[in-house]
């Protein structure tokens, strides 16, 4: 219980400016740009008609998805992950490298506390960090959802979808979970974070500009996808899978060398 | 020279990965880029008649992807992104690496000054920078010849190489003096990355607005516009703005680090 309130202590600031910038974010777009957008609907549909009736056809049937609610989500979904990532790096990253960096894990150590206990402990704190940062996010989408969606007749698949940040969220805790526990040492805790986050977010662009279906089993923003939530009420099971997998692998591991590790003297 | 051949040797490793990073982004770019432009005509258009905001959050803003080099255009301002966060890294890493790790005492007990040492920590990055933009070139040479697409790219791939290089100068010079001006490495790592992520954030804004004007000054992420760079035009001014934004934030660096406090905060 030290443990977990030490660490929620040390690391809730930060999370929190993570939070707001994110939730900023989000209204800002959606309350800025969404009606500019769904006017904007016409102004495609003309230049359609003059292209060939088949690149009308393809994708003449997705234009009901891009031009709503559902489909604006999405696009600015890309910077929630990033954002969203980055925060849970910095949280994973900063939780289990904290004796590392301090030079202090032999005095952690000595407590009369089981390591299972303290990787547990700080396990925790980390996860509740993420999950209330992600209860206002999924609130607020909700309420955005309600205000400025045309027609707000699904509030499960708003549910569902605006679900994805925090289950990506845990995909991300993992890796830096893992990356430090493994590392020999963790210089900048900020810098990984920021490498973490940003290297996320460059295979997620670079996978839509190639739409490659294989490149997106090795891209944690696409595994859950928003915009398919919104409109099928699912995410894709085999992506969902290899989140699953990724997670409890990487987690396990990294229990795994918390709990048996030699600890280095200084 | 003991020193600048040591810092070689140890950023060797994160160069590596960096390096590793870089190419497979520039390698899965270029090789599965005819699928991506086969209907690039088409998706232009389209996106032409999307609002401003929503092609600017996408991050096709300003681009034309109907031939090739507007699509690598594309892939460079991802390229951008890294050479910013790996460059962020090297000065930071410059300036605390031997608080970090406690061993200030041992390396400025060395008859050297501070400044001297400083010097040869930064030379060393600027190399690690610099081979880094060439890789960038090189692998961008090795990755075009895999596809099939006439033309001779290697102007356009070294003025994109020279631009990323330009503007990895500007946030290694950044970093190195936010950190040096920092007590707690922690808190100058953390500036420095923030000040990468607020530079993306603006450029966003940069593609968003109609007249950004001085806005551009803000961000070197736009110093080096892609229509400048795709029409064979590398600009000065802004090679000249980093340049000087470089050497000021440099001078900072070593004023403040032949003062400050050393230790292992």
């Amino acid at each position: 219980m030290n443990v977990f309130r030490f660490e929620l202590r040390r690391a809730w600031t930060s999370a929190t400016v993570w939070t707001l910038v994110i939730l900023g974010l989000m209204a800002g777009l959606i309350a800025g740009a969404l009606p500019v957008f769904l006017d904007s609907r016409a102004n495609v549909e003309a230049m359609l008609s003059n292209f060939p009736p088949e690149f009308a056809a393809a994708f003449g049937l997705e234009l009901d998805h891009i031009f709503s609610f559902g489909g604006f989500y999405s696009f600015g979904f890309l910077y929630y992950s990033l954002f969203g990532a980055i925060m849970t790096a910095v949280i994973g990253l900063d939780l289990f490298s904290r004796e590392k960096r301090e030079k202090c894990t032999d005095f952690l150590m000595s407590k009369p506390r089981s390591r299972d206990g303290l990787f547990l402990a700080k396990l925790l704190a980390a996860l509740t960090l993420i999950l209330l940062s992600n209860v206002l996010f999924i609130a607020e989408s909700l309420a955005l959802y309600r205000a400025y969606a045309p027609v707000p007749d699904a509030p499960a698949r708003a549910l569902l979808a605006s679900s994805a940040l925090l289950f990506t969220e845990l995909v991300f805790l993992a890796i830096a979970v893992f990356a430090a526990v493994f590392a020999r040492k963790v210089r900048s805790v900020s810098g990984a974070a920021t490498a973490i986050g940003f290297g996320g977010f460059i295979l997620s662009a670079l996978q839509s500009i190639l739409e490659e279906e294989k490149l997106r089993y090795v891209t944690p923003f696409k595994y859950f996808d928003p915009s398919k939530a919104f409109f099928e009420g699912s995410f894709d099971t085999p992506y969902v899978i290899t989140a699953v997998l990724l997670t409890l692998g990487l987690l396990i591991a990294a229990y795994i060398r918390y709990t048996r590790s030699d600890v280095p003297a200084l | 020279m003991n020193l600048f051949r040591r810092e070689l040797k140890t950023g060797l490793k994160p160069f590596f990965f960096w390096s590793l990073g870089l190419f497979a982004l520039i390698f899965a770019g270029i090789v599965k880029s005819s699928g991506a432009m086969s209907n690039g005509a088409f998706m232009t258009e389209l996106i032409g008649r999307f609002p401003r905001i929503v092609v600017a959050v996408m991050g096709m803003a300003n681009v034309d992807i109907s031939n090739f080099g507007g699509f690598y255009a594309v892939i460079m301002q991802y390229a951008f992104v890294l050479f910013a966060v790996y460059a962020a890294h090297l000065g930071s890493a410059a300036v605390s690496r031997e608080s970090v790790d406690r061993t200030y005492e041992f390396l400025f007990t060395k008859p050297r000054s501070r400044s001297f040492i400083l010097a040869g920590k930064l030379l060393a990055a600027v190399v690690f920078l610099t081979v880094f933009a060439a890789f960038d070139l090189l692998f961008s040479m090795l990755a075009v010849r895999q596809i099939d697409v006439a033309g001779d790219f290697t102007g356009l791939f070294a003025r994109f190489a020279l631009a990323a290089w330009f503007i990895g100068l500007v946030f290694f010079s950044l970093s190195a003096m936010l950190a040096a001006s920092f007590r707690q490495s922690e808190r100058g790592a953390k500036a420095g990355n923030l000040a990468v992520l607020a530079a993306y954030a603006l450029a966003v804004v940069y593609d968003l607005l109609e007249h950004p004007g001085a806005l551009r000054l803000l961000t070197p992420f736009r110093y080096f516009l892609n229509a400048e760079i795709v029409e064979l035009t590398f600009n000065l001014w802004f090679a000249w703005l980093s340049a000087l934004l470089a050497a000021a934030f440099f001078s900072v660096a070593f004023f403040r680090f032949e003062r400050r406090d050393l230790g292992a905060l």
